[in-house]
């Protein structure tokens, strides 16, 4: 036991002696890379030595195949489900971005919508399929509606938020340089919210690739959720796995491409330095 | 010493004063019932003179400052500006506010042409003589650089230009060296000095330092603590800008003297009698 605290001296002493490119250029991409890799083959071995029938667990290699054999097919029914995400998440913004204009500037509307759309987020929306289903019927429309249904709410708060959590000074300089609500709005409020904005924006993005997927997965004819729903249906377990190593490309490509449209509108916020 | 005199005991002349207070107060509301935060003051401002507001915190100099910008209204008795009642935020005015108040997304360029464009006035005009104000201050070859990249006494400086680029007929300065440290504080004084002796304009400075009103003005209202009202109205008779501060030489002491004494009249040293 006496020993234990000079033995943590030697090794604190050898980790500080890393090579210097470890800890700025390497190490934020390997840790993760090491994850991953780690997570794949702990898969892959299980499925070597357990001998589980393939329409349990296929190995991921094989899912890769998969992924480039369909490639085709999964292309064909990728531009269907990022069509309805992508029109479900720009509708959250059409819809939501107004509702919080209003939120944030009128009192009495704030304390009449709020209370109904924190009621409304208690419904869970994944219910609420069937019934939009039975208003507009089968198909893509459905399934943009749906995206935008679980895909609106953080917009509208984080945008709220964002632009009622002004400095009050600001709104009093802009008002003595003579300036008008709409140039206060615009050069001023709508800048400062900024980042709240996009932090609603990157939720939003997410949530509507699952609205866009749970309407495939419900009523679909085509898309990336109806393809699984439909190969896991014929116990075609390789094809639900690749649909979905599909569909998790997408959604990682789609919220980094609203980090780097953050990144450009919001070009002065200083990084965080690794 | 004989060069102290009584402002009110001079003839007025017959032009209209730029600022002129007839019997203004301003009560705030509070759970507590109603707060008297300032007045009666009756005062005239003459045009291009230098008005220093002298006060202990929570007399009310701020609300005076605010009143004269617009961005208040008295609860009682009025302001004419020019001799015309003001009406909503005095536009006319450049103020400097205790925080710097820069938006975080412009240069320091961009931030002083603020000013303009909230005025909705074409910016390009005005670009020369923003870059010779940020010269001017000693921060010129910071023009393209953002306020997170500024010191604390740069961002004050590209703060007081944003005040000056619209070339005001008057200027508020609300204790605009408050958040700084001592030495940058002198320092800043004192360009300060040399800037509004360069333009010819009406400035008030509300200030809780002594040394910072008797140094710049041409005249010091000492105010009571709260309700605040004048306790007294020094004349400083020096000519400005002034070189002599802050190193030790005494043309100051009689100044300083009577306006401290004003102070203790006035009831600023109470709270630490008790």
């Amino acid at each position: 036991m006496l020993s234990l605290p000079s033995k943590a001296k030697v090794s604190g002493s050898q980790e500080r002696r890393r090579p210097v490119f470890w800890d700025i250029g390497i190490a934020p991409v390997m840790w993760p890379a090491l994850g991953f890799f780690l997570v794949f083959a702990i898969w892959e071995v299980v499925v070597r030595f357990s001998k589980l029938p393939e329409f349990i667990l296929p190995s991921p290699i094989v899912v890769l195949e998969m992924v480039y054999e369909q490639r085709a097919l999964l292309w064909e029914h990728s531009l269907v489900t990022l069509g309805e995400i992508l029109v479900g998440f720009f509708l959250s913004i059409v819809v939501g971005f107004p509702i919080a204009v209003i939120i944030a500037f009128s009192r009495t509307l704030e304390r009449m919508l709020y209370p109904l759309l924190v009621v409304s987020q208690a419904v869970p929306k994944v219910a609420v399929a069937p019934l939009f289903l039975i208003w507009f019927g089968f198909g893509q429309t459905l399934n943009a509606l749906l995206a935008l249904l679980v895909a609106v709410f953080p917009v509208i708060i984080n945008s709220a938020l964002g632009l009622t959590e002004i400095n009050p000074d600001l709104v009093r300089l802009g008002r003595v340089m003579g300036g008008n609500s709409w140039r206060i709005f615009w050069k001023i409020r709508f800048q400062t919210a900024l980042p709240s904005i996009f932090a609603g924006l990157k939720l939003s993005i997410t949530l509507a690739t699952i609205g866009a997927v749970v309407g495939e997965l419900v009523a679909g004819q085509s898309g990336l959720g109806y393809l699984s729903q439909f190969a896991a249906s014929q116990l075609q377990t390789i094809r639900t796995f690749a649909c979905i190593a599909v569909l998790s490309f997408w959604g990682v490509v789609l919220f980094y491409c609203v980090v780097f449209i953050e990144r450009l509108a919001i070009q002065w916020k200083p990084r965080a330095t690794s | 010493m004989s060069g102290l005199s009584d402002v009110q005991g001079v003839a007025v002349m017959d032009t209209t004063p730029h600022i002129r207070l007839k019997g203004l107060s301003r009560t705030f509301q509070s759970r507590k019932g109603d707060v008297e935060a300032l007045g009666p003051i009756n005062l005239k401002i003459e045009a291009g003179s230098f008005v220093s507001i002298l006060g202990p915190s929570g007399c009310g100099k701020s609300t005076l400052l605010s009143i004269m910008a617009g961005l208040d209204t008295p609860t009682s008795g009025e302001i004419l500006i020019n001799g015309n009642p003001l009406q909503g935020p005095n536009s006319s005015a450049g103020v400097v506010f205790q925080k710097d108040l820069l938006l975080d997304w412009r240069s320091s360029l961009d931030n002083v042409l603020l000013q303009l464009e909230m005025r909705g006035k074409d910016v390009r005009p005005y670009v020369d003589r923003a870059q010779k104000l940020l010269d001017m201050v000693g921060v010129g070859s910071f023009a393209g650089s953002y306020p997170a990249q500024l010191s604390g006494g740069m961002r004050q400086r590209v703060a007081i230009c944003r005040a000056l680029v619209h070339s005001p007929t008057l200027l508020l300065m609300d204790e605009p060296f408050g958040a700084l440290d001592a030495i940058t504080r002198e320092q800043i004084t004192i360009d300060v000095a040399r800037i509004t002796a360069e333009c010819s304009m009406t400035v008030v400075f509300v200030t809780h330092s002594i040394e910072e009103a008797v140094f710049l003005g041409d005249r010091v209202i000492v105010m009571s603590a709260r309700p605040g009202t004048i306790a007294d109205d020094i004349q400083i008779n020096l000519p400005r800008p002034r070189a002599e501060w802050p190193r030790g030489e005494h043309v100051f002491d009689d100044y300083v003297k009577r306006a401290r004494e004003a102070l203790v009249r006035g009831g600023a040293y109470a709270q630490l009698a008790i």
